[in-house]
């Protein structure tokens, strides 16, 4: 008893003395006042300049395009065909996995992925639209009715005939006009909201930094789970789900997750978007802070595991709602390296930043 | 006055000397400080409790086939993904929670593979032997267990492995870690508190404890709904190992210091609560493979016991700070006990005395 109290007296009167030392000694291990020589404002500039607006103008000038092939379809004016229109439309879904990690901003005020890409689709929703005439897609519970998934079914479920049912038609072209505004408007808003978001330049949780810093570990994650995960059973006790796969009826789920990890890592490295040259980005922003990972640079860790991931990913053979089921070693491979970026990118960047992941990932409560 | 002042003084700089040398670990927080109880403000984890009684109600039905009934795999998935099954538990029925999600993504896909050979051995089983699945009763015909060709009961590894895939698992490699506690510890939500204390309390939930268990005038009770899981393990080896304290302590040590803001104390609590929940896995690995010696020559008895134990053994890789390796857990459970009709004394002593190596449990291996 005796000997518990004196400790106790004795711990607390250190702390008193130790709390000025350790203030002082902690100060310089703190990431957020360490000095260090990066231009955090330069970097949001080549964001902004060389990979989001010019992938938000390329994304908005396939869609165009792809809207004036559906409308020629549609109302049989041109000479476009099925096929032109599925190779149209997969040309957009992919320029799509460029811009769908950027959602901050203009994108997360209009919620632009849920809004595009929720998936699967629900068939029999879209079924009963279609002999319903229902157009009006903009309710919550319409989001998997709506956007890409909705329009992957049309053009190639064997199960609806869009290119002899008038009401099918009508609803692709809803479909596309929806996709269409709400492109547009995004794009016009991410011009006007670029001065803002560079000047955004702190790493507070309202900075451009704290914000794609979450937004892209946000969406690194929905690949891990969504593209790959459920499809594979990760989150069911290992049944394979493969009508969860994104593209489902196009089969190219593989090909759409492959941009979608290029896209983040090559904002990763400050990669321009037309890949014609490289500026800074959070590679630099880490190699400056010095970050570590287990006494390997942090910034060559995350680079590699990048690349491991494309690597195990193109070992997948397509469809790859075939691979969840016949070719399980490699799709459990392909969701390991992916996984294994989680943590680097989650963990070990944002707290060498002083960066804060904010946003709910869903495993929480 | 002076007088006294001035003695105080000089004891108080003596006694800071000789602290100085003996302690140090001074810095950490007075342990006597620290409240008795988790009664903290906000503390919310009724998603955790709600997932605890879905995982009651799965064991429920899974151990049916113990009285010989057929269990169907896409019921026991729809009760773990909590979709389109009415729990008996009515509150449940209104729960957004699942547990399928919640699993480790290994130790999922591994409980799925359980599911699912239960499924199939559970449907009209007739007696089981070495080599042929089936239900099997103890001497006295007082209880019986259906086992698969190699005497596994599939529904204790079910029990066993989802305390270790799901509860464990969340606790020590999600919300312990990195990912979970560095986040947010300043914007209170009243009722959930902070996002690193919710995490935390997630992470305790998961324990399925009342807020006073292991204090100095708590008695377990053996009726009560806290009375299965975790609880129910830690209380089964706390004579020896004094765990129901030990373990809520570092559970309050955390959360204590997450409301002060001293990460320091919370990471050396998280170290406590890893390591003492550790402990547990193994020491409850040990009892049953005692009492699997005790039952040697009865096939149901020695077979059941056993399977609880490598249940625990397999939980055991689930905690980010593992005393024994991935691959060492594996050695110890193929090398030792591929066949549960087969194993020797000799066999059930070399898992248990490694154990006890590995978790310094020497001194009790042979009283747990």
């Amino acid at each position: 008893m005796f000997s518990s109290n004196y400790i106790g007296f004795c711990r607390k009167a250190l702390l008193v003395i130790l709390t000025g030392v350790l203030f002082i000694s902690c100060k310089d291990e703190n990431p957020l006042n360490k000095k260090v020589d990066f231009d955090r404002k330069a970097m949001l500039t080549n964001w902004a300049d060389n990979i989001v607006l010019p992938a938000f103008e390329n994304f908005d000038h396939e869609v165009s395009t792809l809207a004036t092939k559906v409308t020629a379809f549609t109302t049989n004016t041109g000479t476009v065909n099925l096929t032109d229109l599925q190779q149209q439309f997969k040309t957009t879904y992919l320029a799509f996995q460029y811009v769908k990690a950027f959602e901050v901003g203009p994108s997360e005020n209009v919620s632009f992925r849920a809004s595009m890409n929720t998936y699967p689709a629900d068939t029999v929703k879209i079924t009963n639209n279609i002999s319903s005439k229902n157009y009006n897609l903009h309710a919550a519970s319409q989001l998997d009715a709506r956007g890409f998934p909705a329009m992957d079914y049309l053009l190639f479920g064997n199960n609806t005939n869009i290119e002899t049912s008038a009401d099918a038609k009508a609803y692709l072209s809803a479909l596309m006009q929806d996709i269409q505004t709400l492109t547009s408007s995004v794009n016009q808003n991410w011009k006007a909201h670029r001065n803002d978001f560079i000047n955004a330049s702190g790493t507070d949780i309202g900075s451009s930094l704290g914000q794609m810093v979450n937004a892209i570990n946000k969406d690194y994650e929905i690949i891990k789970n969504a593209k790959i995960g459920f499809p594979a059973g990760k989150k069911t006790l290992g049944k394979p789900y493969p009508h969860t796969c994104e593209a489902y009826f196009g089969g190219f789920s593989l090909e759409l997750a492959e941009a979608n990890i290029i896209a983040i890592h090559n904002l990763f490295r400050g990669t321009y978007y037309d890949e014609s040259q490289m500026g800074l980005s959070l590679k630099d922003y880490l190699i400056a802070l010095d970050a570590k990972h287990n006494d390997l640079a942090l910034d060559v860790v995350i680079d590699d595991q990048f690349k491991a991931a494309l690597n195990a990913l193109s070992e997948v053979p397509n469809p790859f709602s075939s691979s969840v089921v016949n070719e399980v070693s490699k799709v459990d491979a392909a969701y390991l390296e992916i996984q294994r970026n989680v943590v680097l990118l989650k963990t070990d960047m944002p707290s060498a930043m002083g960066v804060l992941i904010t946003y709910q990932d869903n495993d929480g409560d | 006055m002076r007088k006294l002042t001035l003695s105080l003084l000089s004891i108080a700089s003596i006694l800071m000397v000789s602290c100085d040398k003996d302690e140090t670990d001074c810095a950490c927080s007075p342990v006597e400080q620290l409240p008795t109880t988790y009664n903290f403000e906000n503390v919310d984890h009724s998603g955790q409790d709600q997932r605890l009684d879905m995982l009651n109600e799965v064991v429920s039905y899974v151990k049916t086939s113990n009285d010989g009934l057929a269990v169907d795999e896409n019921t026991v998935i729809s009760m773990l993904t909590n979709q389109g099954y009415t729990w008996t538990k009515t509150e449940l029925n209104s729960s957004t929670k699942q547990i399928a999600d919640k699993y480790s993504d290994e130790g999922g896909s591994t409980i799925g593979g359980w599911i699912k050979a239960l499924e199939q051995i559970s449907q009209n089983p007739g007696t089981g032997s070495n080599g042929t699945a089936g239900l099997v009763q103890n001497a006295g015909a007082t209880k019986q267990y259906l086992f698969n060709d190699k005497g596994y009961e599939l529904a204790q590894l079910i029990e066993k492995g989802s305390m270790g895939a799901l509860a464990y698992y969340q606790a020590t490699s999600v919300y312990l870690s990195d990912s979970k506690m560095n986040v947010d510890n300043e914007t209170v939500t009243p009722g959930s508190g902070t996002v690193m204390q919710h995490h935390w309390d997630e992470g305790f939930g998961y324990w399925g404890v009342l807020n006073d268990f292991g204090s100095a005038g708590f008695t377990y009770d053996n009726t009560a709904d806290y009375h299965r899981f975790w609880a129910k393990y830690t209380n089964a080896v706390n004579e020896h190992l004094m765990v129901n304290s030990k373990l809520m302590q570092a559970f309050i040590k955390g959360r204590d210091a997450i409301n002060n803001k001293d990460y320091t104390t919370r990471d050396a609590a998280i170290t406590e609560v890893r390591d003492t929940w550790e402990l547990v896995s193994a020491a409850m690995a040990i009892h049953y493979l005692n009492g699997a010696k005790a039952d040697i020559a009865d096939d149901a008895l020695r077979n059941h016991q056993l399977s609880e134990a490598i249940g625990f053994i397999w939980s055991l890789s689930f905690n980010p700070t593992q005393k024994l390796s991935d691959v060492q857990i594996n050695d110890l459970i193929s090398n030792n006990l591929s066949n549960l009709y087969e194993v020797s004394v000799t066999d059930l002593n070399t898992v248990k005395d490694q154990l006890a190596n590995a978790y310094h449990l020497n001194d009790v291996k042979d009283k747990l």
